[in-house]
């Protein structure tokens, strides 16, 4: 394939742009590629580097959210994009980020609206337990039986405050 | 003292507090780092203002509105970010205790917060989810059916939950086995660091403990991650300590009676050294050394002791002053 901008040599970048929700596709050639994006031939600090081992640079592509206006560049430089549209345009850049960080790309919590449901009311008894528990564990290890008996009653306490 | 942190918290001989936090954004309105227009960022203050100044005990500020030393106090009590009292659009909703906000306009448009004193995640999740519907009831957040809840930072999607215990550990700082549950707790997707947050330095052995992964994990998931990794932190940290006491005996007891010494009767005192010396003593309350003092007051007089929250507190004044107001607090607490 040739260079849709000099039509002499091989393209090999290909740049795909959003205008007004229509996804434009250009294949050029790495020269005429770097004159349309100057910034994008400008190598980024850390978190770049991190990105673009993380995607295939051969897919590369300089985009451009219609939304807010974040570039691919930005993104890949600050590591933040700028609107929830950004997630759609730079969904190939952001996945791997995704699942660098988080190993599971599927959100499977609660959905807006939704409430958790977690046991409250008892935390603070069954902390108390848990914790006389733990430590009769660790006075029978260190040999304290005169501890280790004394937090035992005061367990048998506690069960029996709770029928 | 603070009024969210309350006595006879659970576990509070090893943890000071809990905390979550979730990010929240609006659908249709650009993240902060790219709202332009002046009605976009009004609306996130209404959006909020709107859904949750309906209970009347929370209260709604402009960050532009507060002097620079309020604003400092509110980073030290760890109510909003330095990144947010840096920011010109910025505001802060939060319940008259402080335990519960919401930091408007920071990274994200809400980062909705609750604190509870002691090991309770479980209460403070639920705290932050009910201000999470009083939210969402009102408006349309971004949020993807697959990735969740949109973030502006990727690392904070799905969930956008940080769930984070802080947690008191002289004995794993003194043994240097912190050092080797960070490298384990980072195995499992949480990590460890200053009190202070990011990059800050563990001052006084406190340490906050905090999931990393927000996505394809449950809001149940991440707190009882959470849970059993704090719990087997605590579990280590007593034991060292009781092993300490047991090899040092009066060596480690010397050294903290001389601390209860020096807080009973300094005249000036850098923050730094009170923390450090609260410290020593809060180890020697839990191991029952030192009767008659509470782990809570301790956590509370080293919060109140505060460069900022003093200033607040008592007016503007040089650091010598400061420092001989704090001693003149600590002498207080210790003496009585």
């Amino acid at each position: 394939m040739l260079c849709d901008s000099c039509l002499k040599n091989p393209a090999s970048v290909h740049m795909t742009t959003f205008v007004n929700g229509q996804v434009k596709t250009m294949h050029l050639c790495p020269q005429c590629a770097s004159k349309k994006n100057k910034a994008s031939s400008v190598a980024g600090p850390s978190f770049n580097d991190f990105m673009s081992s993380m995607y295939d640079k051969k897919d590369s592509q300089m985009l451009v959210c219609d939304n807010c206006g974040t570039t691919l560049d930005e993104f890949s430089k600050t590591g933040r994009l700028g609107c929830a549209n950004c997630y759609k345009v730079f969904e190939s850049s952001v996945l791997p980020v995704l699942k660098g960080v988080h190993m599971n790309v599927v959100h499977t919590g609660k959905h807006p609206g939704e409430r958790v449901k977690l046991e409250v009311a008892k935390e603070t008894a069954k902390n108390k337990k848990d914790s006389l528990a733990r430590e009769l564990k660790s006075a029978v290890a260190t040999e304290n039986f005169e501890e280790a008996a004394r937090i035992r009653d005061e367990i048998a306490v506690l069960d029996k405050e709770g029928k | 003292m603070p009024k969210w942190l309350t006595k006879d918290a659970p576990e509070n001989d090893v943890i000071v507090s809990s905390r979550m936090r979730l990010a929240r954004n609006l659908s249709d309105v650009p993240f902060p780092t790219k709202i332009k227009k002046p009605e976009d960022i009004e609306k996130v203050h209404d959006c909020a203002k709107q859904s949750i100044l309906k209970s009347p005990e929370f209260t709604y500020s402009r960050l532009s509105d507060m002097d620079a030393l309020g604003k400092r106090a509110l980073i030290e009590r760890h109510i909003i970010s330095s990144e947010l009292s840096r920011k010109q659009d910025s505001g802060l909703i939060k319940s008259s205790d402080e335990s519960i906000s919401v930091m408007i306009m920071e990274e994200d448009h809400y980062r909705l917060q609750s604190l509870v004193a002691g090991f309770s995640p479980n209460k403070a999740y639920s705290d932050v989810d009910l201000l999470d519907k009083m939210l969402s009831d009102g408006v349309s957040y971004a949020y993807d059916e697959r990735l969740g809840f949109l973030t502006s930072c990727p690392t904070n999607a799905g969930t956008g939950l940080r769930a984070s215990v802080m947690m008191h550990l002289p004995a794993l700082t003194a043994s240097r086995g912190i050092e080797r549950i960070s490298s384990m707790i980072s195995k499992v997707g949480m990590t460890v660091r200053g009190a202070y947050g990011e990059g800050s330095a563990a001052s006084g052995s406190f340490y906050q403990i905090s999931n990393q992964v927000t996505l394809g994990v449950t809001e149940q998931e991440i707190i009882k991650r959470l849970t059993t990794t704090v719990k087997t932190v605590m579990d280590y940290e007593r034991n060292t300590r009781k092993q300490m006491h047991k090899n040092l005996g009066i060596v480690l007891e010397d050294k903290i009676w001389r601390a209860i010494g020096v807080l009973k009767n300094a005249r000036r005192m850098g923050y730094n050294e009170a923390q450090k010396l609260i410290s020593d003593v809060a180890l020697g309350v839990a191991l029952g050394i030192v009767p008659k003092i509470t782990s809570s007051e301790l956590y509370s007089v080293m919060m109140d002791s505060r460069p900022a929250i003093i200033a607040e507190q008592k007016g503007k004044m040089t650091p010598q002053q400061r420092d001989i107001i704090r001693a003149n607090m600590i002498r207080k607490v210790f003496n009585n």
